[in-house]
């Protein structure tokens, strides 16, 4: 199964600066441990940075 | 009832429904397992989410995990209710608690250095030195 990813679960600035985000992805094979474990953090990031701001989101 | 969690190798997969929980409680439940758990959110059929997940330790058991998963949204979710419930009060004292508190005492800001009205250089008898 691909996976999308999605704002704001995916934040597309986090996205960008990270290897996933270099080549440009937008469906990845999360069960790739390496890759879940780096989209984990850009989850983590992106949250953070939702309740932090209080940006609506949805 | 069907179970809203599917089952994907080591993967649970779990369909929330965001009328019940809410988008604050998932993120928030997201957030809290993201140290335990590999973590994949995304949309699905209208106000749905799907939530792939699979714990990082090989000795963990997914399904309790999902299943404590879901608790915790639960608890985030009440903790929102609670927090919107008593917010006026949690105002209020606040302010009651601030309005009591004097930052500025005008007689330290026009006292002169070498005073000292209230005696905060001299030891209580308890803590003189001994002669």
């Amino acid at each position: 199964m691909r996976l999308l990813l999605e704002p704001p679960f995916y934040l597309p600035e986090l996205l960008a600066g990270s290897a996933i985000g270099g080549k440009a992805l937008t469906s990845v094979d999360f069960s790739d441990d390496k890759i879940a474990a780096m989209l984990t953090e850009i989850l983590r990031a992106s949250i953070s940075h939702s309740l932090e701001t209080q940006e609506p989101l949805r | 009832m069907s179970d809203p969690v599917q089952v994907d190798g080591r993967d649970r997969v779990a369909t929330i429904d965001l009328s019940v929980y809410g988008m604050d409680a998932v993120l928030k439940a997201a957030y809290r397992f993201s140290g335990r758990c590999f973590l994949h959110l995304q949309t699905s059929e209208p106000n749905h989410i799907l939530v792939r997940m699979r714990p990082k330790n090989n000795e963990s058991d997914p399904d309790t995990v999902i299943r404590e998963f879901f608790n915790e949204m639960l608890d985030q979710r009440l903790r929102s209710i609670i927090s919107t419930e008593t917010a006026c009060e949690r105002d209020l004292i606040m302010a009651h608690a601030l309005s009591r508190t004097n930052f500025i005492q005008s007689d330290l800001e026009t006292a002169e250095p070498a005073e000292d009205p209230r005696q905060i250089a001299t030891p209580d008898k308890r803590h003189a030195p001994v002669a």
